[in-house]
């Protein structure tokens, strides 16, 4: 029974995947590509117009405040993510009892769909049924909290839902990275008398810096993309202040009809994407090299 | 580099292997009508076409973009329905002039279409002169409803024109109601704009503006809706963003709020206050003699195979049939685009639009006009009345759009 030779089997198991991959991925970014140069407004178009899709969408206002929005949304959800990760991820490694029923506890919101948690998130931050109501209820009748219906602290709010949805991954990640440091550091930092907090933050973490690669990475493909937890929460609104590139790219490539300008402005995320990333992706790698 | 040809090898040979398998158009509708009203004049729809003799078939959405977005994917994708309800209008010419819907005018003619509604609703149901979709509900969307226990507790009369109106908001602030109920959604701060503009200038003003005419922006009076417009945020609350229509009308039926301006699909909300007149109303605008129709209706979508022709031609002709329109008007709370509706056919709100028809001025509204008309009113309202921008810039908006 010997009809195929290793390398056939080999191959035949991997084409699947590399078709997908070339059709589904690269295929629709370099047909998106095309797309955007082209006169597409409700179906697709092939007829080329240069540049005329990035003007409209250069001129529109809207863009620019959801583009400015994945920067203030995507450097606090970033930040916020590590930062509570790491502590979080210390506490449960300086924890001698019950450190597996509070990971459980912190790992829990990234149980639930970006959808549920910006609904739950939609509920407590609503001022006329959320915190404010409470504290209005309870007899702080001047209690004011209501950014997710100001136009300036909207984009904000998304921030705690992400922040409080994707914090346990981070935890996770570290506290693993954390618990594998070689257990003779620990010995010989307590022979030193050197305290703890010094050698979490300039022996332990600074070997992590791989961890903190793969967070950023996962954390900046979940800004990007944010789309889900904006619609539950606040979908763009009030208005379009809280509005996220990738929403806007849904709504002028489905509900407008103007499949031309979605395509530019899905264009325009990626290649802020590369932009950003790519000089430290080269940086990490470089380092790991040498 | 052996294993990369190999692999490169197989994979080809696994993409000719796939033949492409044709594709079968199933012959459903593609619709949103879910509440109960609505799904109870579809069902009504689909006895008729099952009485005709077809196979009925459907596709349900929450919403109507979610419907209109599968049934272009569909059709690219070789796959599409045989129809798509929709509002008639803008999103049916886009429809027609990308090629994607049937033309029905031997099934038309035949079964005597244009003879059952006004030239109008003929019109709409026809693209280029030949017919591409059905009409078959008239939504009268200007309508205002109060909650009259609450008007009578602050000691309101109805309102009968725009300065009572906004005089007596103050009044409801004072005696602890939401004057005004709105939710966070564009379209819907879009539909309180329409009762602005029909305050300020009528249904001259209304048009005017969405025909881009020169003399409304000159007028002054297009400037003059935004400020009023801007002045009711005031008679607002917090919770308005992001709050589902549904959820406001439940503010007025509950008796936190007073006045409402939502389409005919609201009236259902108000089930629990009681029959209409009594402890709620609704009323077509009152200051002005005006309604802002949408019509609705099955735009049939382009398909090749017989079966599917015949089916289409089946379900074309028991929507259009003026007995089955009736009833299924009358389930929906809404008129049927067929002239032999009478308003002893109807009670409440709907009866009360059957009987102004002949005494209003029946304009289109943006939601029946092009796309860029109505997104150009909304993007506008929106950015005003969530303080993106302000009057000026909000109008220099609508002039850039419109004009």
């Amino acid at each position: 029974m010997k009809l195929l030779n290793n390398h056939a089997k080999i191959a035949l198991v991997l084409c699947p995947t590399i078709i997908v991959a070339v059709y589904f991925i690269w295929g629709f970014a370099a047909y998106t590509a095309y797309l955007s140069f082209s006169k597409s407004t409700f179906l697709p178009n092939h007829e080329l117009i240069g540049l005329e899709n990035y003007h409209t969408l250069f001129d529109d206002i809207r863009w620019w405040v959801a583009y400015a929005n994945m920067f203030i949304f995507g450097g606090l959800y970033i930040f916020g993510c590590i930062i509570f990760g790491i502590l979080l991820a210390i506490l449960l490694d300086r924890a001698t009892k019950g450190e597996s029923l509070f990971r459980m506890f912190y790992l829990y919101p990234m149980s639930l769909s970006l959808v549920v948690t910006g609904l739950i998130w939609q509920w407590v931050l609503n001022p006329t049924s959320g915190i404010q109501h409470l504290f209005r209820s309870s007899g702080y009748e001047n209690f004011k909290f209501n950014w997710i219906v100001s136009q300036d602290y909207a984009i904000y709010t998304i921030v705690f839902a992400a922040v409080w949805h994707g914090t346990g991954l981070i935890m996770i990640l570290f506290l693993s990275g954390i618990k594998s440091t070689d257990p003779e550091i620990w010995k010989a930092t307590k022979i030193d008398q050197i305290p703890v907090w010094r050698v979490y933050l300039n022996i332990i973490l600074p070997q992590l810096r791989a961890i903190l690669l793969t967070a950023v990475l996962l954390l900046g493909f979940q800004v990007v993309r944010s789309f889900d937890v904006v619609v539950a929460l606040t979908n763009g609104g009030p208005g379009y202040a809280s509005d996220v590139p990738a929403r806007y790219v849904f709504e002028y490539f489905f509900e407008r009809g103007k499949i031309g300008q979605g395509s530019a402005a899905a264009m325009m995320m990626v290649t802020t994407m590369i932009v950003l990333i790519l000089p430290y992706l080269v940086f990490e790698i470089r380092r790991k090299d040498a | 580099m052996h294993n990369l040809r190999t692999t490169l090898k197989a994979c080809t040979i696994m993409l000719v292997s796939t033949s492409v398998s044709p594709l079968f158009a199933d012959t459903d509708v593609s619709h949103n009508w879910n509440s109960e009203g609505e799904a109870a004049a579809m069902r009504i729809f689909r006895e008729k076409y099952e009485q005709l003799g077809g196979e009925w078939k459907d596709t349900s959405f929450p919403e109507t973009q979610a419907s209109i977005a599968s049934v272009k994917t569909r059709f690219i994708g070789g796959n599409p329905p045989m129809a798509l309800q929709s509002a008639l209008g803008g999103v049916m010419r886009d429809f027609a002039e990308a090629g994607l819907l049937q033309d029905m005018t031997s099934v038309a003619e035949a079964g005597g279409w244009g003879a059952n509604v006004s030239a109008s609703m003929a019109a709409v149901g026809q693209h280029d002169g030949a017919w591409v979709a059905a009409p078959v509900f008239i939504d009268v969307i200007n309508w205002l409803y109060t909650n009259n226990e609450v008007l009578a507790g602050a000691g309101i009369e109805q309102p009968n024109n725009w300065a009572e109106f906004t005089a007596s908001l103050a009044t409801l602030q004072a005696a602890g109601h939401i004057p005004l109920a709105i939710g966070g959604a564009s379209w819907q701060e879009g539909i309180l704009f329409d009762h602005v503009l029909l305050g300020v200038g009528g249904s001259a003003l209304y048009d005017g503006l969405m025909s881009g005419d020169a003399a409304v922006f000159d007028s002054g009076q297009v400037r003059q809706a935004l400020e009023e417009l801007a002045n009711l945020r005031q008679y607002t609350d917090e919770g308005k963003a992001g709050r589902s229509w549904g959820d406001t009308a439940a503010l007025v039926s509950s008796g936190k709020s007073a006045y409402f301006f939502m389409g005919p699909w609201a009236a259902g909300a108000f089930g629990d206050l009681g029959d209409e007149g009594g402890n709620w109303s609704c009323r077509l605008t009152p200051w002005d003699a005006t309604m802002t129709i949408v019509a609705d209706g099955f735009q049939f979508i382009k398909v090749d195979d017989a079966g599917d022709i015949a089916a289409q031609a089946l379900f074309g002709n028991a929507v259009m049939d003026p007995a089955t329109q009736i009833a299924a008007a009358q389930a929906k709370g809404t008129l049927p685009a067929t002239t032999a509706a009478s308003a002893s056919d109807f009670s409440g709100c709907p009866a009360k639009a059957v009987s102004q028809m002949s005494s209003s001025a029946v304009i289109t509204h943006w939601n029946g006009l092009s796309a860029d008309v109505g997104n150009a009113v909304k993007d506008a309202v929106t950015a005003l009345w969530n303080e993106a921008t302000d009057v000026d810039g909000a109008y220099q908006m609508l002039v850039d759009k419109l004009q």
